[in-house]
């Protein structure tokens, strides 16, 4: 029994990052109907950049949320204004194929980026409170996994109140629901794509952050897109609440499959669920849109 | 006429050609170079032709490669256990494949993209070790019914790709890539036709596969699972032109050379070059080389229709 | 105001407008009238720039409307109200109408603009957060024309107001649209193909057919006049 809990207690708290992990994903989709699969693959990047700037300033990785967080989103800006406003020239259905494909292409290069940089070796920033647990009732919960859920909190309920209560974030969210009306409205919808964008990678910036803290690698870059493809086919599109209560779903089924099965198809388990439910239930547990 | 009498003359001179060539360095850029054109118009039939972006062929690919060697390792002669394994990867597509058809677009895309994951992930799993040919193959190892072998794969992959284009099979798969619902206005079943594209196309990345292992004395299991294989048709499809017979054959070429050239040069690098040339391709070039090929005798012809007006 | 002249407009290559030339005066309610497919959206689409022309020009106030690019109208004054509404369904009343007053002069008179726009058609107040999209057709309506007010327009566009509603209400907004009209001299443009409720609110209308520009005349009289009559009269 404790042994579950245990185990469940790991998912819970995976299922932060998860949620974290996807959330980037889920903003862009909504707004322009890109598929970032590369997603994984700048997640890994933060990791990386955020272990050298330990490596070389000792500087604490969730302090250094601060830097990496603006940090990509500038390159966010950069990547959209070079590779993908370009696309917006093609129709619908070929924009979407093609936002898609060099996502992948740029997947395929981030990772071999790393490799060539930094070799395939495991990393992980270690700190002072790596290691260490909290024990409650007997089950030990990481502080490093409870600091991810701290922090997947503060960021859900940030961008909910930007998305909520700022004219900007209005925009985003009608711009996600109907490009032309929104138009109407005098906003500029090329702008809030660009904005959107960008904190999509800034949101990539978080878990990367995070990820650097357990032991990572550059093949990392399709273990996270896989994440975040499962938790945004469970959410849903259009639905930050749902990205969260996905991530804890996820977190939970991969603990079941442990708990069953054994570690090796951890994996395994979270990918038999995206493709039930892409099959079955596409527009997600919560979502609205197919 | 002149083209067909052109494509004869080469078939045979390939056919000849390890009599007179014996540097095994141009066999086997030949037999890699026939490897994935197959791979890759096997993923050109589905995505060029049908519009269906599979990223995942890889598991088609690693499932041919698999029935294969274990057919071989039982002695089954090795053209039959390539049929084994063409079949086999489509047994798979018909499981999971084709109830995939169910999604639009991205879903599919990410659909068999997570596929191929849960086959690496499963495969290294329980098949961590190293896959060897059968020990009487390894001793007497030659490169020339590999070559013979990767000569037909490729050769029937493009007989079956040309009578597509010349169909009606063809013309629907066209019409389902250009407007997904429109043909099913007029008639056209659009699932049925999906189903029969990738029929065809796991068919042929069985083969490949199959080809493959045929090829590579020894490696590990999971090693034609990798995502590498997913994305390397795709590539070449792209840079050659997508939805043409001659497209992802420059391409295979192109890539090959290219591959072998920054091999010794660049090392890791290429992957990332060709990630770059990729993109750079799609954004400007979305019709390929055969697109570039096509501008380029439109322009001539223009300039002829000039000259002779003056 | 608003000068269109000389517009052609093409999809493609098909052409959708040919050689369109009209005018609406400050403070008047002009109603542009056709039956489907006559071109009345396309109009309305190419004054707002969601549609470019091929041929022509728009003039607001003097100045060209159609060298800027679609958002900039709504800076300019000009404030469409779709067919079909288009309103941001999953988001409430209030997001909707604060949606509209976007562009950065309407701001700081989101609460006077809501006052008087609640005032006009209370049943917004009272739903205000509800989501747009569970609102009846009436009320999506008046949500769709406030949201277009919000953001203090010099020219109001509404495509095809009318349908699917019933008869009761859009009479309901056809009166409101009158007031707004009178009490805040604001400019009209309507587009429709209930024709007799359009021109009985109307100081002129304009017919149009086929993409052409086939008659024009005061409200009044095209009521009258035997040509809307057979022709669109029978159907309104």
């Amino acid at each position: 029994m404790l042994r579950f809990v245990q185990i469940l207690s790991y998912g819970l708290l995976s299922g932060a990052l998860y949620g974290l992990v996807a959330l980037g994903l889920s903003l862009v989709f909504g707004v322009m109907n890109y598929l970032i699969v590369a997603h994984g693959g700048l997640i890994m990047l933060a990791a990386y950049t955020t272990f050298w700037a330990f490596f070389y300033t000792r500087i604490d990785p969730f302090l250094f949320i601060l830097v990496v967080t603006p940090l990509f989103f500038i390159i966010g800006w950069i990547l959209f204004k070079i590779l993908f406003q370009s696309l917006m020239k093609f129709p619908e259905g070929e924009k979407i194929k093609n936002s898609l494909l060099i996502s992948f292409g740029l997947l395929l290069i981030f990772s071999n980026l790393a490799i060539l940089f930094w070799t395939a070796d495991e990393r992980a920033v270690t700190t002072i409170y790596s290691g260490k647990v909290l024990s409650v009732f007997g089950v030990r919960l990481p502080y490093i996994g409870l600091g991810g859920v701290a922090i997947a909190i503060i960021v859900i309920i940030a961008l909910h109140l930007f998305l909520t209560r700022t004219y900007f974030g209005k925009a985003i969210r009608a711009v996600s629901l109907d490009h032309e009306a929104a138009t109407l409205m005098g906003i500029n919808v090329n702008k809030v794509c660009l904005v959107a964008f960008s904190i999509g990678f800034a949101l990539a910036g978080i878990p990367g952050v995070i990820t650097s803290l357990h032991a990572f690698n550059p093949a990392i870059s399709f273990e996270l897109t896989n994440k975040a493809l499962v938790v945004l086919i469970l959410a849903g599109v259009g639905s930050i609440k749902g990205v969260l209560i996905g991530g804890f779903f996820l977190g939970a089924i991969e603990a079941a499959g442990v708990y069953l099965v054994g570690t090796p198809y951890r994996e395994v388990f979270g990918l038999i669920l995206f493709i039930l439910i892409l099959m079955f239930r596409p527009q997600g547990l919560a979502g609205k849109r197919a | 006429m002149k083209h067909l009498l052109l494509i004869v003359g080469l078939v045979i001179g390939l056919v000849l050609l390890p009599m007179v060539v014996t540097k095994a360095y141009i066999l086997n850029l030949i037999i890699l170079i026939c490897l994935y054109t197959t791979l890759s118009h096997s993923w050109n039939i589905l995505g060029g032709y049908t519009g269906q972006i599979s990223l995942g062929h890889s598991t088609f690919f690693g499932i041919g490669a698999l029935i294969f060697r274990y057919l071989w390792t039982l002695g089954t002669p090795s053209y039959l256990a390539l049929c084994g394994a063409s079949i086999s990867s489509l047994l798979l597509a018909s499981v999971i494949g084709f109830p995939a058809f169910k999604l639009r677009g991205h879903y599919f895309a990410i659909g068999t993209l997570a596929l191929s994951m849960i086959a690496s992930v499963t495969v290294q799993n329980i098949l961590p070790g190293v896959s060897f040919s059968p020990p009487q193959f390894l001793s007497k190892y030659s490169l020339i019914p590999i070559y013979y072998m990767a000569l037909t794969a490729a050769l029937v992959t493009l007989a079956v790709v040309s009578a597509l284009t010349r169909s009606k099979l063809g013309l629907a798969f066209v019409s389902i890539r250009e407007e997904e619902d429109a043909p099913e206005a007029i008639g056209i079943n659009t699932f049925k036709y999906k189903v029969i594209s990738m029929t065809l196309s796991t068919l042929i990345a069985g083969l490949g596969g199959g080809l493959f292992s045929f090829y590579v004395a020894s490696y590990y299991y999971y090693v034609p699972f990798e995502l590498g294989w997913s994305f390397d048709p795709v590539l070449i499809s792209f840079i050659g032109g997508a939805g043409t017979v001659a497209g992802p054959v420059l391409g295979s070429i192109v890539f090959v050379v290219l591959k072998e050239l920054f091999a010794i040069s660049l090392g890791q690098m290429n992957v990332l070059i060709f990630g770059i040339v990729f993109i750079f391709t799609i954004l400007f070039l979305p019709k390929g080389l055969i697109g570039i090929i096509g501008m380029v005798q439109g322009m001539k012809k223009s300039r002829d229709r000039l000259a002779k007006n003056v | 105001m608003l000068e269109v002249h000389q517009v052609d407009v093409h999809y493609g290559d098909i052409q959708a407008l040919w050689n369109v030339s009209f005018r609406v005066e400050n403070g008047e309610i002009v109603s542009l009238i056709g039956s489907n497919g006559a071109g009345k959206t396309t109009v309305l689409k190419t004054i707002s720039g969601i549609l470019s022309l091929t041929k022509g020009s728009v003039t607001i106030d003097g100045v060209r409307s159609d060298t800027i690019k679609a958002y900039q109208t709504v800076e300019q004054g000009v404030s469409l109200v779709p067919e079909g509404r288009r309103l941001f369904r999953d988001m409430t009343v209030l997001e909707n109408l604060e949606l509209g007053g976007y562009i950065g002069r309407a701001r700081p008179q989101k609460d006077e603009n809501l006052a008087w726009i609640f005032q006009m058609f209370p049943v917004l107040d009272q739903r205000i957060r509800q989501l747009a999209g569970t609102l009846s057709g009436g009320e999506q309506q008046m949500l769709a024309i406030a949201r277009g007010l919000m953001s203090e327009p010099k020219l109001l566009l509404i495509d095809e107001l009318s349908l699917g509603l019933a008869p009761l209400i859009v009479k309901h907004i056809y009166m409101s649209l009158k007031e707004i009209n009178r009490s805040k001299k604001m400019t009209i443009l309507i587009v429709e193909q209930n024709v007799r409720l359009a021109l009985e609110i109307s100081d002129r209308g304009y017919i149009i057919e086929n993409g052409r520009i086939t008659g024009e005349g005061k409200g009044s009289e095209l009521l009258k006049s035997d040509k809307v009559k057979s022709a669109y009269l029978a159907m309104g």
